[in-house]
């Protein structure tokens, strides 16, 4: 038996250590040659009409209408470049929608790597959506829904639609379930107005006929924090979104630029009663909590980082303003940014490794993110007007910001890589500080 | 009890023994054993010692590819985006980035807009709606100028470019065999380098047609910077054949970065280049085979 044994073990051994060699002189044949730049920075998606399947008017107006709408809200995310239905090779009449049907080498050809097919039966009353994503060079369907509603949810199937694409490319939601808050000025007051994701809808949130500034979401995006000016000084209003009531609070001085912790009903903002303006953390009803910061010099526009241990603010302590981070768990502060003279709006990717913030630099002031640690500095705009107060989408993907590229002040978005960049509400009158919201899940 | 004591000594001795028995004939074994085992080892490292020569004759000549391709000025817009830092994108977003960026971004967007600015010049502007309701018959004559043109100039340049490469290589391999002769033994030198001569042309032909062919896939290549996570040490490697007509077959990976979109964008941007170009006329193989690795560094 033992003899067998070592007898055995060794073979085993041996075999083991020339099988072990043998895959690595294997991969010694081939030389590889590096290609290290995507020559497009984008998805090469194609989305052709709808196919009508209840074959009336409506059917046809919806099919492709909502084609439009899927290309345009998918777009607006900057993962996709949507190829000109002009180029599609298949009959735009009467498009083939299902895997079995689909010709994939049509779409191959003309270089589009995803494909979104939609179908649309409409009656008088309800509209049914059956969506479907296929990845061409596969020649498989990666997600397929069917929707069913009214018209007037046609916008959110969409979205809802494109939240499953986005999951399916990154893991998360996308925007699509978020707002942004914004400030806009006409006819001598600002009032913080609130629009969709895409800019679609803005309503005015607040009627105070004074000035409203700073607007902060909470992490549940049911409450919104502000400055207003409505009791003829900048006190901090919290309200409640939907039943639009809270708390004020008011004390000596200004309480301005609030930032809402993570996951708590809980907020930073500055307060100068002391004198000196300083950052406080206040609960959601408007009790200070503690003071956060204690140097000489003003602390002002504080933001979290995603887990709620971290906040990065300006402060004037070294004689210019500069952003530095705060653990509020160890209470040691870190100086962030050491270029420029003047440093501010910083604002915590909710990815977690950068930050965004504006810098003025010859009397210009331009959009850079930098990372947590202090390294690998971006600039995202330049030669464009002012670019300032920027705020991350909540997937962390793009950033919205004001700029006054175009004479008055007017909202934009970009990618987080400062490409794409466009406009996003257009209302008259000036709008500035645009913050963008969490998700909204259940609204 | 002491009987059964003795006879438990003396089979203990029995068994002893035995034991020594075995235990000689295990030596003898285990003998065997470190003598097949040295032997295979020794087959080891000899076989990675003869690998390892071969390597460095690889290598100069992955260097002498990079030069003769600079100085293939066929077409600078043909050459330039071979090299590692341009990065594509619209002119209008380049332009706003960092100084430091804009150096190596200018080379690029040109050959992308080459094609389409060469095949609608000379024609009066068409509306848009125009465009769309006579699709098929603008879409006819597009692709005959596209093909014309594509072919022309392709095969214009490919073979002034070879042209150009077999002089080159005629002259440095005349350089070569006037090298060694000064200092080395004049029969075997020849020999050598006739030989090397022939095989270093072709196989140089074969890199050569293999950068054209990475090029015409990094064309094709896709990837939105956000997919990568923030990640930049993503790294994808494939290997595969390239048929004499230019069908592109065999594709496999021999490393994957664990990021699938960034994995299957590889993938896709090598299948939308097939069929690439077929081999140039002087290279007479069953097929070329070609690996490339795809990293995302230029993604900022």
């Amino acid at each position: 038996m033992r003899k067998l044994n070592i007898t055995k073990i060794l073979t085993v051994v041996c075999l083991v250590g020339f099988m072990a060699f043998l895959p690595a002189a294997g991969a010694e044949e081939y030389e590889y040659i590096d290609i290290s730049n995507p020559f497009l920075r984008k998805i090469p998606t194609a989305i052709p009409r709808f196919k009508n399947m209840s074959e009336n008017k409506k059917g046809e107006v919806l099919s492709v209408k909502l084609a439009d709408s899927l290309s345009k809200t998918l777009a607006f995310t900057g993962y996709f470049k949507m190829l000109d239905r002009g180029a599609f090779l298949a009959d735009p009449r009467n498009p083939d929608i299902t895997a079995a049907r689909i010709n994939f080498r049509n779409w191959t050809v003309i270089g589009s790597e995803l494909l979104l097919t939609g179908g649309v039966a409409a009656d008088d009353d309800y509209i049914e959506l059956e969506l479907r994503m296929f990845d061409t060079f596969q020649e498989k369907m990666i997600i397929g829904k069917r929707y069913k509603g009214r018209e007037s949810n046609l916008r959110q199937i969409i979205q809802r639609f494109c939240g499953e694409v986005m999951f399916h490319l990154t893991g998360t939601r996308g925007v699509f379930n978020s707002r942004v808050a914004f400030v806009n000025a006409e006819g001598g007051v600002k009032e913080i107005f609130i629009s969709e994701f895409d800019g679609y809808n803005p309503r005015q949130f607040t009627t105070d006929n004074d000035l409203s500034l700073f607007p902060a979401w909470s992490s549940d995006a049911k409450w919104l924090a502000y400055t207003s000016y409505a009791r003829g000084k900048p006190d901090l209003y919290i309200m409640n979104i939907k039943e639009k009531n809270g708390a004020v609070v008011t004390r000596k001085g200004i309480l301005i630029t609030p930032a809402w912790v993570p996951g708590k009903f809980e907020l930073a903002a500055t307060l100068s009663f002391s004198g000196d303006q300083e950052i406080y953390l206040l609960t959601g009803r408007g009790k200070i909590i503690k003071r956060l910061t204690t140097s000489r010099g003003i602390d002002v526009e504080p933001t979290w980082s995603p887990d709620g241990k971290k906040m990065a603010f300006v402060s004037k302590r070294s004689g210019t303003p500069q952003i530095y981070i705060k653990n509020v768990v160890s209470d040691r502060v870190r100086r962030l940014t050491f270029e420029g003279r003047y440093n501010t709006q910083p604002n915590w990717s909710p990815r977690g490794h950068s930050i965004v913030f504006s810098t003025m630099q010859l009397g210009r002031i331009d959009i850079y993110t930098i990372g947590v640690d202090g390294k690998d500095l971006r600039r995202l705009t330049e030669d464009q007007g002012d670019n300032e107060a920027p705020s991350w989408s909540p997937d962390g993907s793009l950033i919205v910001f004001s700029s006054n590229r175009e004479g008055i002040s007017k909202i934009y978005v970009m990618t987080a890589f400062g490409t794409d960049q466009r406009r996003l509400i257009s209302l008259p009158g000036a709008q500035t500080s645009p913050k963008w919201s969490p998700n909204i899940t259940n609204q | 009890m002491i009987k059964r004591n003795r006879q438990h000594g003396s089979s203990k001795r029995s068994s002893r023994a035995v034991l020594v028995i075995e235990m000689a004939h295990e030596r003898r074994l285990i003998y065997w054993a470190f003598g097949i085992s040295l032997i295979c080892h020794l087959v080891f490292f000899g076989a990675f010692l003869v690998a390892q020569k071969h390597k460095p004759r690889k290598f100069p000549r992955q260097s002498v590819i990079n030069v003769s391709l600079v100085a293939t000025p066929s077409q600078a817009a043909h050459s330039s985006p071979v090299s590692k830092k341009t990065a594509p994108a619209s002119k209008a977003k380049i332009s706003k980035k960092k100084e430091t960026r804009k150096k190596t971004v200018k080379i690029a967007p040109k050959p992308e807009k080459k094609t389409p600015v060469v095949s609608t010049s000379g024609k009066p502007k068409v509306s848009l709606k125009k465009k769309t309701f006579k699709a098929s018959k603008v879409k006819k004559s597009a692709l005959k100028d596209i093909e014309k043109k594509v072919e022309k100039t392709s095969s214009e340049r490919r073979t002034s470019a070879l042209d150009r490469l077999k002089t080159k290589v005629e002259a440095q391999e005349v350089e070569k065999r006037s090298e060694p002769k000064a200092t080395q033994a004049q029969p075997s030198s020849n020999r050598a380098g006739d030989g090397s001569g022939q095989g270093g042309r072709v196989g140089e032909l074969i890199d050569i047609y293999r950068i054209e062919i990475a090029y015409q896939i990094q064309k094709n290549w896709a990837f939105p910077e956000q997919l990568a996570g923030g990640r930049r040490d993503l790294q994808t490697m494939l290997v595969f054949k390239i048929m004499p007509n230019g069908e592109i077959r065999d594709l496999f990976f021999t490393d994957r970065s664990g990021n699938t979109h960034f994995d299957e964008s590889a993938f896709r941007a090598i299948m939308k280049a097939n069929p690439v170009d077929p081999h140039p006329a002087a290279i007479i193989r069953p097929y070329v085979q070609m690996g490339l690795r795809f990293t995302p560094e230029g993604v900022k």
